[in-house]
């Protein structure tokens, strides 16, 4: 009876197994970011928990499945009140996981130039143009509310552009236009499972089509703001800062509680990235610590070919 | 086109947003911060505060009105050096809009159940008043062993639940230390605080005395951090300090005197090698001292304190393995074994919002003891403040007695007390595609079965232990209660749960979960406890004789367990409760079902709903008659069936959110107090005192409340709406 239920279950479910289409690969214990991030003294995290050590990409029906494996066991959220109306981590954070955040730039196209350098709002860093992206995937742990931060920040900053050159009123065709481009070019996965130190995500062709070889990606990991709370003082901390954060802890100076520490003071330009993954022969140090707040310049990445 | 405008857009757009900080701007001054605003509704008309539940004297509690909090942030870098942070928040409390701005007297009815918002202008509880929260100074002074230095609020966040945990009150972060933080070698922290002991609770009969400015704790964490293993070492040494009466001499100055000292120890190793396995282990010692000419010196049967009233020590344990798919057919396993001990004093550990064991525990709809969750209600004026439904979902476990739910809402979660549980907890779990399904298994031993409170040599309502509540009574555990007078307790708890989403227009979620808790308890379970000699009360309407028997000295449980009296009841004669003349007459036995089957379903882009249904199904003995649980609460021996339909909305707008949760609990419990004594009929005033049917039947305890013998039904909505908005 056992046995004819299990094998029910077996058949009825679909596996996640396919075709490995590619691994990307990043050394244990290179979880500092810029070499001098920390992690923050709360107890939500501790030294290896963002430390990205594989993704690998399965071809599977509908897409593309993603599997990240970290060096310790994925953080579950608890059923914990995290604001002062009484709302729920394991509400906000459905998916099975609440401290990171990981984001995938594609360069479909392999063309320099083509495509866009910049990154998600908050990760401080730029794509270098050789392998500037045209889709992203950011594993977040509330995608929805990313989704929708994301679409408000854009039409802001549309807004706030318009003023600069003089029109107040971000028309609703624009609006429109601008909501829809986030939906197009950027995907927050919503199927995801977390098995011990893995978390696995899909995302479907529709979006992303199916990975060719001479693709690149950049793979970034931070800390996530799941109360977005911390993008409210940050923007206090840096005072008349335009900055919009998605989901991402800060990184401060010394070593705080509630976002990660490491940074040296007026230092606006060191990302709160705690793991990427670069391409052989670079340096994570080098490459995120490449920037210079006095020239307004950010850490550039540079995207790696499986 | 699209792709190129598109990206273009997103190209500008996001420059601005990821790579701006360098887009430094004047500006002389922000604002920021979050209001939040609710709406709360219920049927147990309650209108005492903007909150569901409270414990707290002079606090209000309620299900009814709406209210607006807003909190300012306030952060800013006076140097380089220097980091300032704080908030100004108003509080929810009784500043109801319909306060009309707070402004007016006070009729006296401020408080409670009834009468939220009507303490007076000049009364901060209904004022409108703005506190100061949260007021941190950061110091960051770039030395080689000290990454920073900081006084003012903390949430004790970077320490242990077990020593030095999470202590809510309204906000987190009451808390106020000097704490340093650095590094002393490679991967070896330290974290070291210097905490103000907080007056209002940390201490024996939760206060620390008259004098509580020096009253201080002094914690140190150390912790190694290596590729395989992570050890991490805990010191805590409280030190509540009184001016010595005794030091009539000033002119030197005044002497302190100690009123209590607690230390704690802990040593915890994580063991995580790479593959599918890892390992935990955390050992506690705690020393509690009070003092006893300072502080309580003895309890009654159901004293309220978070210290025992003793010099004791005790120490606690756990250890855990995960295994992660190591057979790589999805299937893994968490397993973890612990023994709290009975005496285990953490003053400063986590109240509520931590869990430190692996199992489920208790359901939160059953906190207290009376069937609808009601603390003395067999007596007139004790209604159920959080009401039949309880809290919703499953309990978290805390490690001290020290629990605290105050300020809460019925959607957040609740806290029990671990103290004394000893036992393991298996959880496996199997995922495939989207579908989980886990178990649990966990079995309770308890460090806290003994008779007469585990020392003879006292009477059996003289002891060191706070019982607050009393632990055991009722279909649950009362939250709070570690201790009990008489229990032999085992319980088992089994569950298994399932979730997946089915590939159905947006994803349609579905969950569900089939819970069991087997619990019995002999309570008492030796004949020499008895309260009365054997064949005492001869029945046939035959007085009691009265004649004591005495455990040890002139020790006697004919106290507590008096024997009742004769009565004449429409014609006939008998006792007027059971006389406690047998072991099982308090004996428990509680056979406890729960099944939940739920959908979730994401309705627009932005609204996500789910609609829960929930159905506990609970055969529970209680003790009968002649226990009367303890003589203090509603007996709730019997059948319970008790339903819940919860609805939920969320939905996030950019830099706003809005939740609303809906419950519909009903049910019934059909009561059994077994036999042996003559049921009474409820006449006008005990109708109106137990809020039951003149003419029902029932019974009268030893100190008078009424339990009913008819079927009680209940009915008990509450819904709560809340926008909460960043700016």
């Amino acid at each position: 009876m056992l046995k004819s239920l299990l094998a029910a279950l077996l058949i009825a479910t679909p596996l996640f197994a396919g075709d490995a289409l590619f691994t990307l690969s990043d050394p244990r214990g290179d979880d500092y970011g810029t070499g001098t991030l920390k992690y923050p003294m709360s107890s939500d995290f501790q030294q290896g928990d963002l430390d990205l050590l594989s993704v690998r990409a399965i071809r599977v029906d509908g897409g593309t499945q993603f599997e990240a494996k970290f060096a310790r066991p994925i953080r579950q959220p608890e059923r914990r009140t995290v604001d002062g109306i009484g709302t729920q981590l394991n509400d906000l954070a459905k998916l099975g996981f609440y401290t990171f955040n990981l984001d995938i730039y594609v360069d479909t196209d392999g063309v320099a130039g083509s495509g866009s350098t910049t990154t998600l709002p908050g990760r401080g860093v730029m794509i270098d143009a050789s392998t500037a992206w045209e889709k992203v995937i950011s594993l977040t742990p509330d995608p929805m509310r990313a989704r929708s931060e994301l679409k408000r920040i854009v039409v802001r900053d549309e807004r706030r552009r318009g003023e600069a050159e003089g029109r107040k009123v971000v028309a609703d065709e624009t609006r429109t236009e601008l909501q829809s481009s986030v939906d197009d070019f950027v995907f927050f996965p919503t199927q995801v499972r977390v098995t011990g130190n893995t978390v696995s995500f899909f995302v479907p062709g529709s979006f992303l089509g199916e990975p060719q070889k001479e693709w690149s990606y950049i793979v970034a990991v931070s800390g996530a703001d799941v109360a977005q709370r911390l993008d409210q003082q940050n923007r206090l901390l840096r005072m008349g800062d335009n900055g919009e954060s998605l989901m991402v802890l800060p990184v401060a100076t010394g070593r705080p509680v509630d976002r990660f520490g490491g940074a040296v003071e007026h230092d606006d330009y060191m990302p709160p990235l705690v793991d990427v993954i670069v391409p052989i022969g670079d340096d994570q140090k080098k490459v995120l610590s490449n920037y210079d707040t006095n020239e307004e310049r950010a850490a550039v990445l540079k995207g790696v070919k499986p | 086109m699209r792709f190129l405008r598109g990206t273009a857009i997103l190209l500008v757009l996001l420059t601005v947003a990821a790579a701006g900080y360098g887009q430094q701007q004047q500006s002389t001054m922000t604002l920021s911060g979050v209001t939040y605003t609710k709406w709360l509704w219920g049927n147990q008309r309650y209108d005492g505060s903007l909150y569901n539940f409270t414990n707290v004297p002079g606090e209000g509690w309620g299900d009814n009105g709406q209210g607006t909090e807003i909190e300012l942030l306030v952060a800013a870098k006076p140097n380089r050096f220097l980091e300032v942070s704080g908030r100004i928040h108003s509080r929810f409390s009784q500043n109801f809009w319909t306060n009309f701005g707070g402004f007016g007297g006070s009729d006296g009815s401020c408080g409670d159940a009834n009468g939220g918002g009507d303490c007076g202008e000049f009364d901060s509880r209904s004022n409108q008043y703005v506190k100061l929260r949260g007021m941190n100074v950061r110091v960051t002074p770039g030395w080689k062993y000290m990454d920073a230095v900081s006084f003012g609020s903390t949430d004790l966040g970077m320490f242990d639940p077990f020593t030095m945990g999470k202590i809510r009150y309204i906000d987190r972060d009451n808390l106020n230390a000097l704490m340093a933080s650095g590094t002393l070698a490679p991967n070896l922290r330290y974290d070291v605080a210097r905490i103000s002991l907080p007056r209002l609770w940390a201490g024996p009969n939760y206060a620390t005395g008259e004098f509580a400015a020096d009253d201080s704790a002094y914690g140190l964490q150390l912790r190694w951090t290596g590729p395989l293993v992570d050890v991490t070492g805990i010191g805590e040494f409280v030190n509540d300090v009184e001016v010595d009466s005794g030091d009539i001499i000033v002119d030197d100055g005044r002497e302190l005197t100690n009123r209590y000292e607690n230390n704690v120890y802990g040593i915890k190793a994580d063991i995580h090698p790479s593959g599918p396995y890892a390992f935990r282990a955390a050992y506690y010692y705690s020393e509690s001292n009070p003092n006893l000419t300072l502080s309580p010196a003895a309890f009654g049967l159901n004293g309220y304190s978070p210290v025992i009233a003793d010099d004791v020590s005790d120490s606690s344990w756990k250890v855990n393995a995960d295994l992660t798919d190591p057979f790589g057919v999805g299937l893994s396993f968490n397993v973890e074994a612990f023994d709290i001990g009975a005496d285990y004093t953490s003053i400063l550990a986590a109240r509520r919002e931590s869990d430190v064991l692996l199992t489920e525990g208790h359901d939160a709809t059953w906190a207290y003891p009376g069937p609808a969750n009601a603390a003395y209600g067999v007596f007139g004026g004790n209604p159920s403040r959080i009401g039949y439904s309880g809290w919703q979902g499953n309990m978290q476990q805390v490690a001290t007695i020290n629990v605290d739910n105050e300020f809460t809402d019925f959607d957040e979660p609740a806290a029990e007390t671990v103290i004394g549980w000893k036992g393991f907890t298996i959880v496996p779990r199997w995922q495939r595609g989207n579908l989980e399904v886990a178990g649990e298994y966990t079995h309770l031993d308890y460090n806290t079965n003994w008779q007469a409170w585990g020392d003879p040599s006292r009477a059996i309502d003289n002891t060191k232990y706070p019982a607050a509540e009393i632990a055991g009574i009722g279909v649950g555990n009362p939250y709070r209660s570690a201790y009990a007078p008489f229990q032999e307790k085992e319980t088992d708890i089994a569950l298994v749960r399932a979730k997946t989403t089915i590939n159905v227009g947006k994803g349609i979620d579905l969950f569900g979960k089939f819970k069991m808790i087997s619990e019995e308890d002999l309570r008492m379970n030796d004949a020499r406890y008895l309260p009365y000699q054997a064949n005492d009360c001869p029945g046939g309407g035959v007085a009691c004789a009265n004649n004591a028997n005495f455990y040890q000295g002139t020790n006697s449980t004919n106290g507590l367990y008096e024997n009742p009296p004769v009565i004449t009841v429409n014609g006939v004669t008998g006792y007027k409760w059971a006389p406690f003349d047998d072991l099982s007459d308090d004996d428990r036995d509680l056979d406890y079902k729960m099944i939940q089957l739920g959908a979730g379903y994401q309705l627009t882009d932005i609204i996500y709903g789910s609609l829960t249904y929930e159905h506990y199904d609970v055969d529970l003995q209680d003790g009968n008659s002649a226990f009367q649980a303890y003589r203090l609460h509603e007996l709730s021996s019997g059948q319970h069936e008790k339903n819940k339909i919860i609805a939920l909305l969320r939905f996030p707008i950019g830099g706003a959110e809005a939740g609303f949760n809906y419950e519909y609990a009903f049910g019934e419990f059909d009561p059994d107090y077994g036999t042996g004594f003559v049921p009474q009929v409820a006449d006008a005033s005990i109708a109106a005192s137990a809020g039951v049917p003149v003419g029902s039947l029932g019974f009268a305890g030893r100190y008078g409340g009424w339990n009913t013998l008819e079927t009680r039904e209940y009915e008990h909505q509450h819904l709560k709406a809340y926008f909460k908005v960043r700016f």
